[in-house]
């Protein structure tokens, strides 16, 4: 990894799901995010997948992906990617699909990707809580009252 | 909570279109989104979680790969010192006395970045005479920012 080049990100995206299709290689980002609202904390996200679209890149490279609070930038989670990549002169892309992801509390909150102790890109999210009703524009109007 | 999460990644290769002409129409006319056959889901597992005692993920260096403007590429990351001054998290270049500051780590590294690309503009101005302390930043600069071919 010491001789491989610096990757750079020119694409980093949350969202619920990627898919690739077979065939093309096409990639479909299902649901792209950057808030999201729960009535309870900690909760675990069911799903979600960060997408990552990498320039320069040519070798083997132990990336490294962390959710950060950023409140106190305390370590949420982390996860290890080890990529071989084989042709600088194509774009790669890296999707992570993730499931039950833990998150603590409303804040705000950064995905943070290193190559080794390299730091590459970062993104924020937010995490908001709401009432059990739902969000405002899920809430059931209440009738005027009549005096 | 931790032992639930787990995920799967993917290196994946650049998707090409493709666009099949009806008849001898050169151009389909058809608005409808092509057929996609979906890979198979990849299986996902469990991955390392730190959950409880929450360490601080902001270390005393850091080194940067990035300068986020798709017109330089780092040549080798640039080592920075991290501290907390008055509530502000700066990062600081001490090879050239350069420094970034925000409220977090990832904002000080934006602001570092962006205070590097204005130097390497002005350096590298073609207009510019320099005293020999900035031709020595200029030359370190060299040695860490290429600017891209056009």
């Amino acid at each position: 990894m010491a001789d491989a080049p610096i990757p750079s990100v020119v694409a980093m995206l949350i969202c619920d799901q990627i898919i690739n299709e077979a065939g093309t290689n096409k990639k479909s980002l299902i649901g792209i995010f950057e808030n999201f609202s729960s009535p309870g904390f900690p909760v675990l996200m069911p799903r979600l997948a960060v997408y990552v679209k990498l320039v320069d890149a040519e070798g083997v490279y132990q990336f490294k992906l962390r959710l950060v609070k950023l409140r106190d930038e305390s370590l949420v989670a982390e996860i290890d990617i080890q990529a071989t990549i084989v042709d600088s002169s194509h774009h790669s892309e890296l999707a992570i699909n993730m499931g039950n992801l833990p998150i603590p509390e409303p804040a705000k909150y950064e995905f943070q990707l290193y190559y080794g102790e390299v730091f590459l890109h970062r993104v924020t999210i937010d995490a908001v809580q709401i009432s059990a009703g739902g969000a405002p524009w899920q809430q059931q109007q209440k009738p005027p009252l009549n005096f | 909570m931790a032992a639930a999460a787990e995920a799967a990644f993917e290196l994946l290769k650049p998707g090409t279109a493709e666009i099949r002409p009806v008849g001898n129409e050169l151009v389909s006319q058809s608005l409808e989104l092509p057929r996609q056959v979906a890979s198979e889901r990849p299986t996902l597992e469990r991955v390392t979680l730190v959950i409880g005692a929450l360490p601080t993920a902001r270390p005393k260096q850091v080194s940067l790969g990035t300068l986020k403007d798709p017109q330089y590429r780092l040549l080798k990351p640039i080592p920075l010192e991290v501290s907390v001054q008055e509530s502000e998290v700066v990062v600081t270049w001490p090879e050239i006395d350069e420094f970034g500051h925000g409220e977090t780590t990832g904002a000080a590294l934006d602001d570092f970045g962006q205070t590097l690309r204005e130097l390497h503009h002005q350096l590298y101005a073609s207009e510019v005479h320099l005293g020999p302390d900035l031709q020595r930043v200029k030359q370190v600069l060299g040695e860490y920012i290429q600017p891209r071919a056009k």
